[in-house]
Order: structure tokens, then sequence, then C-alpha cells
């Protein structure tokens, strides 16, 4: 008798549990209310408005500035009292220069870069890793590192002439040294982005080539590089840029001479505002322009194409030519960049305690660190600076950068989202010293006024400048995941915020991971804009600038050191993370 | 003479061995097909025709030639890949025309041969269109004509038809096999569609993790499957494991007993093994293996030898064929095949309807007892 009186409430239990509506946790709770539309679109607005701060607002008070100081521009740059026109003509100068010296290294790099991204694409061998990561490595080290290591390797006694036993540097700081570091600058940047584009490429198009008949050299000529064209102008574009902008680095090779980006500096340390504005300007729209073009016209341009000369391009496919070919590029890449790019380190190390050459202890880092200017101290706490910016810096680009990927990937707002797509990588080519100067009149003294020079205006520089690094690789990501996957999640019930959070964010977490070290490594290293921004405050590599135009060589090195080893220890720190999770 | 012969040929990729002293010859004038489950090795047999792969070891020889060292851009053998590889970036015209190009061959001579091949393949004139612009089938066909511009009378097919909707597949087909036919070109053609294989081909070889499990014409490896693996290959079959209780050698009859463990009843069969059966004696264990076609089904109950009894699980109609499974009282379950006809139009079955199954004599395949890995591939021996 006491089945039926057990059994009645059991399934009254039951039912009242399916009346009851699921109650959601109070994360799954908060994430459907804030799914509603009216906070997507505060969202947005919020993202873009934060976007419009950061990049257009300099812009446009740097244009402000032109236009509204023109009787100041005309009179200080085409007709002053005393000197004329002196001024237009060195700004003709120095761009010229600047113009000369970043197509030559392009050039360069295009010639020792693709047989080494076909390399590291095309052909399996054992330390094929251990090579492509060298290969990056230059990507690593700042720039004002890596202007002072190639300033040691070719331009001092202590490096390469050393061995030949001469007094001299083989090259004097001046265009040609220039040239060289930025040979080594661009180097990683064109073979990771030709060595992307032929990763991509299919291999079956040219193993279809070979069937019909193509040898090597006919099959790169005739397949492999049209079909890889849009990249290759990318790249190159890229590159030519970063070397037009190129300012860490080029101070410290330049000797006298001076670049476009190095004037813009120039200019603002003494003071003459509208100059500086004007010759910003030019840089900037310059780097717009290339921009559109290669928006614009990189799918249009044909590849040269004509004739095939069997007999020559034959010869050229033979054995020995590829041997020759492969192995002349990866002795280039060891001669000019890698040895040059890494030679602080044994030069720290041999003149850690004594002079190699006397025995003495003058001019040696330990002597040079531990001088009464306290040398020492400022390492450590522009050490502190660095690594706080560039912290800093990278947490408010991923705030912004991932709800920016997502309306670049997802809205569908036609034109206006393809300029914002442009926009993006505006910071990604303007040169630095140019876009720091642009934001220091915006949200400096002379614009609104909020930040003075100093800590706040150099993060606010970093971001824009470490945006698109963290925005890009984002993209990429969400663009290659299947949309189905969200489709998916909404139609088992999850809200829109829900998705994000259990699907679209760990897929994303490679490319953030990637857009992090990016952006670490990139703010760590950063120089030109940060020049124009700093004020007081010093980072490490306006340390290492500083104490190398005060001939501190030793201690300049011993901070370049540091400054690798903390961003490879960040670099490795990231990957690790990247992996336990 | 063979026009392409592949001699003890080893290839080894990432430590895996993929061929192991792999022969093959292919006759002149010939379509042939290599037929064969994805990773089998099919296309790496390919890649050693055209030059792509070199082998680790062995010769390789077209039209007596030794070519085993030679790379692909000397071989000047034809091929169509499973996704066509057309260049992109060139028109119709230009990626027919590329293997002359590369060769530096006279214009006018190109445009002529081209014109004649594209022609041939029926492909409209659309010289300037882009790849992307086009169907998928006409993407096949100047594939087709691109790979037939070579001239050394050897075409190779990567699982052509692939990409493509059945109907168009089929037409394809008898398309393909007539034009090899009119041009006397000699086809190697893989894919993993046994029913394509048997189609167009003049002889086909089922490959087997890197090895050649049969070699034959479709109705040899149809009727006399070397092994349990290509009779299971081809078609849906139904195994018995039995012992042979006398053999009739007169008639080459055997009579068979199928008992499974746990079974009271046991089961006689008679049948004449397929030609190239090996030889059984009285007492072997022997493997009786009954194509799903070769099953005819009946109403009702009838204990014979060749019958077995169940009732109906499962029917599933496809217009041409009707397809039953069939269940008997120990939970052995028999798969059947129909073809539609006028006969078996009106004769239709019901589920849970008890039914006879039979085959003919002369159609069961014996072979001898696998090991018990090979049989776990299969459900109710």
């Amino acid at each position: 008798m006491e089945a039926p009186t057990t059994d009645p409430p059991a399934r009254s239990e039951l039912s009242r549990q399916d009346i009851k509506p699921p109650r959601l946790g109070l994360q799954l709770r908060l994430e459907k209310y804030f799914s509603k539309d009216k906070f997507r679109i505060a969202l947005d607005t919020g993202t873009i408005g934060f976007f419009l701060f950061l990049i257009i607002g300099p812009l446009v008070s740097l244009v402000g500035t032109v236009i509204f100081s023109w009787n100041g521009i005309y009179t200080s740059v085409f007709d002053d009292p005393i000197t004329g026109n002196v001024q237009w003509q060195i700004m003709g100068t120095v761009l010229g220069r600047s113009f000369e010296i970043a197509a030559i290294a392009t050039g360069i790099d295009l010639v020792i870069g693709l047989p080494m991204a076909f390399i590291l694409t095309r052909y399996e061998f054992r330390g094929k890793k251990l090579l492509d990561t060298l290969v990056d490595l230059p990507m690593a080290v700042p720039t004002s590192a890596l202007g002072f290591s190639l300033y040691l390797f070719w331009g001092s006694n202590m490096g390469i002439s050393g061995l030949f036993g001469l007094e001299q540097g083989f090259l004097s700081p001046g265009p040609i040294l220039i040239t060289f570091t930025h040979v080594a600058f661009t180097y990683p940047f064109i073979v990771r982005n030709l060595k992307v584009i032929f990763q991509e490429q299919s291999k079956l198009y040219e193993d279809a080539a070979k069937t019909l008949g193509a040898p090597g050299f006919t099959v790169f000529r005739t397949v492999t590089a049209p079909l890889a064209k849009e990249g290759i102008i990318a790249g190159t574009i890229l590159a030519f840029t970063r070397s037009l902008g190129e300012t860490g680095a080029t101070i410290i090779v330049a000797g006298i001479f001076e670049t476009a980006p190095m004037y813009v500096v120039a200019l603002k340390d003494s003071l003459n505002f509208p100059s500086a504005a004007f010759l910003s300007m030019i840089l900037i729209l310059v780097s717009l322009v290339a921009l559109m073009f290669l928006r614009i016209f990189s799918r249009r341009i044909g590849f040269p194409v004509s004739k095939v000369v069997p007999k020559v391009e034959r010869a050229l496919s033979t054995r020995p030519v590829r041997v020759a070919r492969n192995s002349i590029g990866m002795v280039l890449f060891i001669i000019i960049v890698l040895i040059p790019a890494m030679y602080t380190i044994p030069y720290v190390i041999e003149w850690f305690a004594v002079n190699p050459f006397t025995g003495s202890t003058n001019n040696t880092v330990l002597e040079s660190l531990f001088a009464p200017d306290n040398k020492w101290a400022w390492l450590w706490v522009s050490t502190g600076n660095s690594l706080a910016i560039a912290g800093i810096s990278t947490g408010i680009c991923l705030l912004f950068g991932l709800p920016m990927a997502m309306i670049l990937v997802k809205r569908k707002w036609g034109k206006m989202k393809e300029l914002l797509d442009a926009l993006i990588d505006v910071p990604l080519i303007a040169p630095t010293a140019a876009l720091g100067f642009a934001m220091y009149l915006f949200w400096g003294p002379f614009g609104l006024n909020v930040f003075q020079p100093g800590f706040w205006l150099i993060i606010m520089v970093h971001v824009a400048m470490c945006f698109p690094y963290i925005v890009r690789p984002i993209i990429a990501i969400i663009e290659k995941t299947d949309p189905e996957l969200e489709s998916a999640a909404r139609t088992l019930g999850a809200s829109s915020l829900t998705t994000f959070r259990t699907i679209t964010l760990p897929k994303m977490k490679p490319g953030i991971i990637a857009g992090m070290i990016m952006s670490f490594t990139r703010s760590m290293g950063e120089t030109g804009a940060t020049i124009v921004v700093s004020g007081l405050i010093r980072t490490v590599p306006l340390l290492i600038v500083d104490w190398v135009e005060t001939r501190d060589l030793a201690a300049a090195g011993f901070a370049s050191v540091l400054l690798i080893a903390f961003s490879f220890i960040v670099l490795l720190l990231l990957r690790k993370t990247m992996e336990h999770s | 003479m063979p026009r392409i012969a592949l001699e003890n040929v080893t290839v080894t990729r990432g430590g895996k061995r993929i061929l192991h002293g792999f022969s093959l010859e292919i006759r002149d004038g010939e379509y042939f097909a290599l037929v064969g489950e994805t990773g089998a090795g099919k296309t790496t047999i390919l890649n050693l025709i055209n030059g792509l792969l070199a082998p680790d070891e062995g010769r390789i020889t077209i039209a007596g030639r030794d070519v085993t060292r030679s790379p692909a851009e000397a071989r000047d053998v034809g091929m169509v890949f499973e996704n066509y590889a057309l260049f992109p970036h060139y028109n119709v015209y230009k990626n027919v025309a590329y293997s002359h190009r590369v060769r530096d061959r006279d214009v006018t001579e190109t445009r002529k041969a081209a014109r004649e091949i594209l022609s041939l393949v029926l492909i409209p004139n659309r010289d300037g269109a882009l790849p992307k612009e086009l169907s998928g089938g006409m993407q096949q066909r100047v594939a087709l004509a691109r790979a037939l511009m070579c001239e050394s009378g050897i075409l190779l097919f990567d699982d052509p038809f692939s990409a493509l909707d059945a109907g168009l597949r089929m037409s394809l087909r008898i398309e393909l096999k007539n034009l090899a036919r009119e041009l006397g070109t000699t086809v190697v053609h893989c894919t993993n569609d046994v029913e394509e294989a048997m189609m167009v081909c003049d002889r086909l070889a089922v490959i087997r993790d890197g090895r050649i499990a049969q070699l034959g014409t479709s109705d040899e490896v149809y009727y006399r499957p070397s092994d349990l693996y290509v009779a299971s290959f081809i078609s849906d079959v139904n195994l018995f494991k039995c012992s042979v209780t006398r053999v009739d050698e007169e008639q080459g009859l055997y009579i068979l007993t199928h008992k499974r463990g746990n079974e009271e009843e046991t089961r006689e069969f008679r049948v004449i093994a397929q030609e190239g059966a090996p030889v059984f004696n009285e007492g072997n264990d022997v493997l009786l293996c009954v194509r799903a076609e070769h099953f005819y089904i009946n109403h009702g109950f009838r204990k014979k030898p060749n019958r077995v009894h169940g009732v109906i699980d499962e029917i599933s109609f496809l217009g041409h064929l009707i397809r039953y499974e069939v269940k008997d009282e120990y939970g052995k379950r028999y798969r059947i095949q129909r073809f539609v006809n006028a006969k078996t139009r009106y004769l239709r079955f019901q589920k849970g309807e008890t039914v006879t199954l039979g085959f003919h004599y002369k159609l069961g395949l014996l072979f001898a007892c696998p090991r018990e890995e090979e049989l776990a591939r299969f459900e109710n021996v």
C-alpha cells in the first residue's frame, strides 16, 4: 500500500520542474542581458569612437595645423627672411634620401628574401625550424638596439673591420650604413610576408605546370610568381613604408646625415612646429598614397610574362644554379642580416669586465654602467617604463581591438567598413615619427591639452601604433573560422555573447596571442614616435639612443642585450601560456 | 612492349612505406584503372609515372625508355588533377597552350593544335574566359584539353570526376572512354569508385595498402575475385564460415555445412567454386561469400540446400534497386539487393514477413578461411 502514496508527489515534482523556466546561472543571464541590440550598438559606437579619436583625430589635427598656420609654414619653409627657402631645400634633400634608401633596401631585401622564402616553404630539410626562427629574429630586436648592433658591426672598429685589423669601421655612419640597417630591419617583414603567400598557395599548380613540361624557373616565373603577385606587392610596399618611416635605428647609424623622419624629430626639438607638421603631413600622405595604391591597384598590375626563352630558363633551372642561388641567399642572410643584427651579444660579452685589447677596465660594460652618472639606476627605471608601457598599451589595444575585429568581419556596412578597414593599416605604414608628432599636436598642449609629453602620451602613441598588429591576426582567424559553428551555437540556444565566449573566443585564441606578441615587442622596441612624445620619461630604446650619442657604447650595448632578453622572455612566456591553455 | 612499366618500385614518405616492391605494366593504348580506398597509394603511382615523385628504389620505363630519374618536365605525360589545377590567372587558351609555350613551340602551330583539341573535347569558343568563370564540367574539359596537349600519348586521371554531380559524371565517363579510344591514348585512371573504374576500363587493378590486390578485366575482378578484400570491395557480400563435407570431383561441386557456435540447426550449401579458387578437401574450413545482388528472395519458408530463412527487417527502395535486410532467428543479418523490373515490380515484401533467400550454385565465391582479424571487419560471419 505504500507504493501509491509515494508515487504521486514524485510525479508532481517532475511536472513542477517542467513548468518552471530553466534557471540560468548568473554568467549566462548577464550574457543574455547584454546580448541585446542596444548594447551591441553601444559597443560598436564606443569602439569606433575610440578608433576615430586614436587615429583620425591626430591626422585631422595635423592637417589643421598645416592649414591654419600656413602663413607661418610659408615663411619658415619657403620664404625665410634670412635663409630664404633653405628649409624647403633641406626637406627635399632628406625626403629624397629617405626614398632612395627605402627603395634600395627594399630592392635588396626582395632579391635576397625571395630565395629564402622559397627555401622555407618548398623544401624539407633538417634545421628548417631553426632557420625559420633565425629569419624572424631581427624582428624581435628593438629598432634602436638593431641600429646599435649594425653600427657596432659595420661602423666601429670593434666589428668586422677588427677582423681585418683596421683602425676604422668598414662603413662610417651615413647613407650606406643606413641602407644596410634598413635591409636588416625590413628583411624579416619581407620574408615573413612572402612565406605566408607561398604557404597559402597550393603546390598543385606548380605540379601541374611541371607535368606540362615547364622547368623549375619557368614554373616560378609563369605560375608561382603571378599567383603570389598581390602578396609580393603588398609585402614590398609594407617594407618600403617601414623603411621610409624608420627612426630608431636610423638615428644611431645616420651620423651627420638626416632622413625625413629624423628631420621631423629635429624640427620638433627646435620647436619649429609648423615645419614639423608640414613635413609630417608629406610623409603621412606618401604612406596613404602607397596604401591606396596597394588596395586599389595591386590586383590590376600585370606581371611581366611574355615569351618563354626555353634555353635560358632551362639553364637557370639546373641543379647547380639552384644550389648556387639557395646558398647565396642563405649566405647573404647570415652576413647582411643575422650576424650584424645579433652582434651586440658577443660584443657585450667580450667587453663585459675588461677591454679585450688592452686588458684595462676603461670603457667596459661594468665601468660604464656604474659610472657616477647613475646609468645603472636609469637602466632599471627605463626598463620598468618600457615594460609598463608595452603591457598597458597591449592591454588597451586588445580591449578595443577585439570588438574592432568583430566589427570588421561581421558587420555589413559596405563602403563605410572598407574605409575603416583601410584606416586600421595607417599606423602600420605611416612613419612613426610623423605619427608621433601628429599625436603630440592632437593630445598635447597645442591641441586638446589632455596629455603632456610623458608616460601617458607615450602609451597613447603606442596604442595607435600597435592597434593593427592586434586587429589583423584576429581578423585573419575569424575569417578562416567556419561561420556555421556560431550558427550552430545560436540554434542550440546560446545568446550572442555566450556564443562569443564559448565558441568564437577559443577559436580566436592563437590569433589573439600572436597579436599580443607582435604588439608587445613592437611597443618594447618603438623609438621614432616615442622620441617625439617622451618628454623627460625614458624607455630603454631612448636610453640606447642617448648613450650612443654620448658615446657610451658599452652601456648602450648592455641595454640592447637587456632589451632583447626581455623581449625574448616575454615571447617565450606568451608562447608557453598559449601551449598550456 | 608495355607502354608504361613500374618495376619493383619502393616509395617511403616520412618513415611510412607507401609502395613496396610494386610492379605494374600498362599496355599501349590501354584504358587502365587504379581503384582502391583513399590512402591506398593510387596517387603515388600516378606521381611516379608523371615524374612528380622519384622512387627510392626500382625502375620506371615509358615506351621502353628508362625515365626513373628524369624530372616531370622532361616526361611530357599529361595529367588531369583532382581539382583540375587550372592556372587561375590564365584564360582557357593560355591554360591549354601552356605546355607548348614553355617549350617555345611555333605560335601558329600551337594555336592550331590547341584549336583542334579544344574542339575535340567539345568546348565552345570561350578562349578568353578565366577558369573561375566556367562551370565544373567545363573546367574539367579544359583540364582534359590541357593534358591532351602533351605529346607522349599518355594521360593520367586523378579522380577526375569527384567534384562533378552525378548526372554529368555518368555522361563524361563514356565520353572520356570514347575519346581515349579514338585518339589511341594510353590512360591511367585513378578512382575510389569501383563502378566508375569498371565502367571505363579495359583492365583495372585493385590497390590495397600499396599492393595490387588483383589485376584483370572488370569481368574477372567481379566474378573471380582473388580474395575476400576484392570481393567485398566491389559490392556488399554475405559471408558464411563453412566446413567442406564432401567434394564431387566430377562436377567440381563442393558440399558445405554452415553452423554457427550456438545454433542447433546446420545449413547445407552446394557450390561450384569460381575459377582460380584454391582446391579444398573434405574437412577444410572455407569461407563462402554470396554477393547481395546474387541472392534472390521469396515468400515463405522452404528448407533446401543453398537457402536461408529469416524475417525482413529493413526495406529501402531506390527506384532501380530494392535493398532488404533480413534477420534470421539467431540474429544473423543478410543483405539482399534486387533490381526492380517488370517481375519484381509487383513482388513486394512487407517488413516482418518471413522469407527464403537463395542463390545459384555457380554464384557462390569460395575462399580459404581468413584470419580472425580479417573477418572482424564483417558482422555475423
